[in-house]
Parts: structure tokens; sequence; C-alpha cells
């Protein structure tokens, strides 16, 4: 820093002007003031000067979007015994359930036990049975539960209503589904289609703001041992490269950004993101075909197969109107009508 | 070596005679039975009915999800004396439930011989915020889900029934069940996704 800068004798003489120097310095505002007077009418000029980027600024969910809200992260509450905790463990959400029934003195309605006889299994080739669908559902319709509450004298911890809303949800229907399940042989290994998966998440998550559910294990990895994990996705950043040798082929780096599972103890908000790579042909918008493909052949880099794990299906939940033992009324008591949504 | 049919000239005549009489009125009385159940070809008056629809929960984390119910569609039809199409149909889900994210009921605009035209998706306002197109490719519900008929499936067998089944895409499993007397189809199967209609 120079030390005349700040002497004030210094900027006496720098205000202290010449009539010369004064007639320059109105000259350029005059030349400025003028350029900026005719700057909008002029477009070559704007052009030719300063950089645009017109995809960008024409449609920008073509490369990134992200939805209003963040699905909040919870527990899949597994079937399997030998994964706790579950929703049927005495303590847990369904037994408390039932104390509240009891607590008024009304019957049990058994649903701890409707949970032990329904959502359990002790085969280890099952133990991917769980609710990973209900909680899912529940993260994208549902506010996060942020408190705990007491009804009748029992109370029920922010894991407790999670669990209630993930039983509940269980059963929801999906208002939108795309693609179709792999149950085996015979099935499309190959679906859903990458064009498909494309225009999807452009449509829910750019355009519309919504998080959409995805079984993130599809392609030949279930080939073996078909299983569905669903998760919601809530944020994509495409990235394009045109085909050395087909012109309507663009090579398709995808980025998923995921709400994840979080144990009942902890309940912090976790997130994952997948890679897929695809190409596709027609409208970046709304693609008319596609293929998985390798990171290699897009020309992304080395790892990264497609064509071995890509999205099974997508769908968007609608609410259960019911359930084969929760009440309705008692659910909703418990769970917030209002303060937890 | 030589075949030898008839063994004389007259009989030769009296059978080929026989024979081709036995095939006129046999094709008479099948195509008769054929026409006779045609699946109706028109909407003759306003009509309403409901359709339940049901899903096979694929997104279950189970091995045999069940079907669960998704929509109780109530359709209403209408004739237009003014406007670009003769047939509006407005759907809306009984209980107000959503037929696709954002969407709470449908308006579909057909032409005198049934062929969609033209048509919007509603959101709870009643504002078109879709077109029926994205509506067909967004939802549950294709195009066939609210087309009368498509392509005739005959069988000799159903010339003597009511019922006509109606095959709307090889492909993705979609079939109807049509009956003379009803305005409508009475159950759409649908493989392509797990799809169930039933008439009320």
């Amino acid at each position: 820093m120079k030390r005349g800068f700040l002497n004030p004798k210094a900027q006496v003489r720098v205000i202290d002007l010449s009539p010369v120097s004064l007639l320059f310095v109105f000259s350029l505002f005059l030349i400025l003031f003028t350029a900026f007077l005719w700057y909008p009418s002029s477009c070559s000029f704007s052009h030719a000067v300063i950089p645009t980027f017109p995809e960008l600024q024409e449609d920008s969910l073509v490369y990134r979007g992200e939805a209003s809200t963040i699905p909040w992260s919870g527990w899949w509450w597994p079937f399997y015994d030998k994964s706790p905790p579950h929703l049927y463990d005495p303590g847990g959400p369904m037994d408390k359930y039932d104390r509240v029934s009891l607590a008024r003195g009304q019957p049990n309605p058994g649903a701890m036990a409707w949970e032990r006889k329904n959502h359990y299994t002790d085969k280890k080739e099952e133990n991917w049975f769980g609710h990973c669908n209900g909680w899912a559902a529940a993260a994208v319709l549902e506010a996060k539960p942020r408190s705990s509450k007491e009804v009748a004298g029992i109370k029920f911890e922010i894991n407790d209503i999670m669990g209630l809303l993930s039983e509940w949800h269980w059963w929801d229907a999906a208002l939108a589904f795309y693609g179709s399940r792999y149950y085996g042989e015979g099935d499309n290994i190959h679906d859903i289609f990458p064009h498909e998966f494309h225009h999807l998440i452009i449509n829910y998550i750019g355009e519309q703001g919504l998080p959409i559910i995805m079984d993130i294990r599809g392609g030949t990895i279930e080939k073996e041992d078909p299983q569905v994990w669903n998760y919601p996705a809530y944020r994509y950043q495409l990235a394009y490269r045109p085909d050395a040798e087909d012109k309507e082929k663009v090579h398709v780096h995808c980025r998923v950004w995921f709400s994840d599972f979080t144990l009942p103890s902890s309940l912090s908000q976790k997130t994952f993101t997948e890679d897929y790579y695809y190409w596709i042909k027609g409208d970046k918008r709304r693609p008319t075909s596609g293929q998985w493909e390798t990171a290699r052949e897009g020309g992304w880099g080395v790892s990264g197969d497609s064509r071995e794990s890509h999205p099974d299906f997508l769908w968007y939940p609608q609410e259960a109107k019911g359930h084969p033992i929760l009440n309705r009324e008692q659910y909703l008591e418990i769970v917030g009508q209002g303060e937890n949504r | 070596m030589k075949i030898i049919f008839f063994k004389r000239k007259k009989d030769q005549h009296r059978l080929t005679m026989g024979l081709l009489i036995a095939i006129c009125l046999f094709s008479g009385i099948a195509g008769f039975g054929i026409i006779l159940n045609q699946p109706a070809l028109g909407w003759e008056e306003t009509a309403s009915w409901q359709v339940k629809v049901y899903q096979r929960a694929d997104h279950m984390m189970a091995p045999n999800p069940p079907w669960v119910m998704i929509n109780e569609l109530t359709m209403n039809l209408n004739r237009q004396e003014s406007g670009d199409y003769p047939w509006c149909l407005c759907v809306q889900d009984k209980n107000g439930y959503e037929l696709c994210p954002g969407i709470t009921g449908l308006l579909i605009y057909y032409s005198e011989d049934l062929e969609i035209m033209e048509g919007y998706g509603l959101n709870p306002q009643n504002q078109k915020v879709m077109n029926i197109g994205d509506f067909f490719s967004l939802s549950l519900y294709g195009r066939e889900f609210f087309s009368p008929q498509r392509k005739k499936y005959h069988h000799l067998i159903m010339s003597v029934r009511d019922r006509v089944r109606v095959e709307l895409s090889d492909e993705k499993g979609k079939t109807v069940w049509w009956e003379k007397d009803r305005p409508w189809w009475v159950i759409y199967e649908s493989k392509e996704p797990p799809l169930k209609g039933e008439l009320q």
C-alpha cells in the first residue's frame, strides 16, 4: 500500500483538477453514457463482444435440476429377524401403537402381532424384504417429523413416528409407474430404457420440482437375484458428448442424488449419488431412443457400466387409503395431521 | 398312382353341390353371428359410469406384491351441440384423488367415430395444465384406456356370446372385454403397466 494514498494532502491534489482534466473526464463520461444508451439496440455489438451460451440460457433443465423438497432419510425397517430394528420389536412403533389403545381402555388392536405375522422372515434369502417403498413414499409425501409426541401417556420418538409413516405408506399405490419390474427370465432386463429415464428425471425433478422414487437395482446385476431397492431421487446433473460417428447419437453422463437410509439411532440426513451412462437420440428434453452403455463407450472414463447397473423402474406414490390393521384416526393422531406435515 | 374320389359322375355332382350349400349356409350363419356380436359402434346418448382401477404394486419390497386400488374413476359423457368435436368425456376420481401427479381431472374430446381428438389434464382448480398426449405418456392410463375400441378380435366361439374381447396392444398385453349393451368396456387389463379396470 502506498503511504501517499492515505495522505489528506494527496487527496486534495487529486480533487484539484485543471480545466483540461475536467474536460477529459467529462468527454469520457459522455462517451460511456452514449455507449450505454446505444447498447440495447445494437445486437451485433453484444454478440460480437460478449460470449453467450445459448443452450444453457434456453433450457437449463437439460443440464441440471433439483426438486423443491429433499426427502428425509429414514430406516427401511427390514422383515428379516437378524437385521434390527424392526417394526414388530417389543417397544417398537407398532407395540406403542397397541399401547395407546390399551391405555384408553380399548381392546388391543394387535398391530405388533400383525406386523410379526405379515412382515417377518427368518429366511436368509429373504433378507432384502422390508419397508423401503414405505419409507421412500413417506419421505416424498410427508414432511420430516421433527419432534417426539405423547399420545395417551405413550411417548413416540421421532423414529417411532417415522416407523408408523413407513408402515402406512408401505400400502401406497404408485400414482405413476415407469418401466417394468424385473421378476426373472422372460422380462426385459434393460428396462427402464434410458431415453424414458432421461425424460422422466427432467420432467419430474426439473420441471415439476418433485422427487421421484427409483428402484436402483436394475440391469444385468439382478439377473440371478431380482430384488427391489427404492430410494427417492431429488437432484440430477447431465453432461453430453456427441458421438464421433453417428451425428444423431449423443452420449450422456447422468448423476443422480438420492436420499439414503439412516439408522433410527442417528436420524441424520444422508444422501448418495449414482452415475449413469447411456446414449440418446432426438431432442434432449424428450429423446426418442437410447441404450445403456459403459463410461468408456461414452468417453467419460474407465469405470462405470450402466448395462450392469441402472434403475429398474421409477414411480411416484399415492397415499394409501387404508391399512389392514392401523386405524386411520389413531394413526393420524400419532403421526400428526398438520404439525408433522 | 391314380386316386379316384368319386366313382360315379352323378354322385360327384350331388356331393359337390351339397358341400357348396353347406359351406354357404355355415358362412352365412357365422357371418351373421359375428355381425350381431360386433361391439356397439357409437355412443347414442349421454352417459355416466364408474370404473375401479387396480394396480399390481410392483414397487413393493416384496416378492409377490398385492393388487391395490389406485382410483375410482367417474366418467361423464356429454354430447356437445357446439364446439369442434361432438363428444366430451369428463374423468375424475370419485374421492378427488389424483390421476397422475398434479392432475385430478381429464377432459377428452372425441370425433363422431370415437377417435380421441384432443384433451387436457386438469389441476385441482380445474385449470388445463397438461396436454392429453403428455398425460397418456406420463400416467398409468394409456390412450387405450380411454379408447372405446381399436381392433376387433373375433373367435367362432364368441359368436354365441355377448362379450367380445378387444385386443388393444399385443405388445403391452392390453385388452378389454366389451359388452354389446354397455357404453364402455367392462374389463380392462394391461400387463404393462400391470393394471385392471372394472366397470361398476
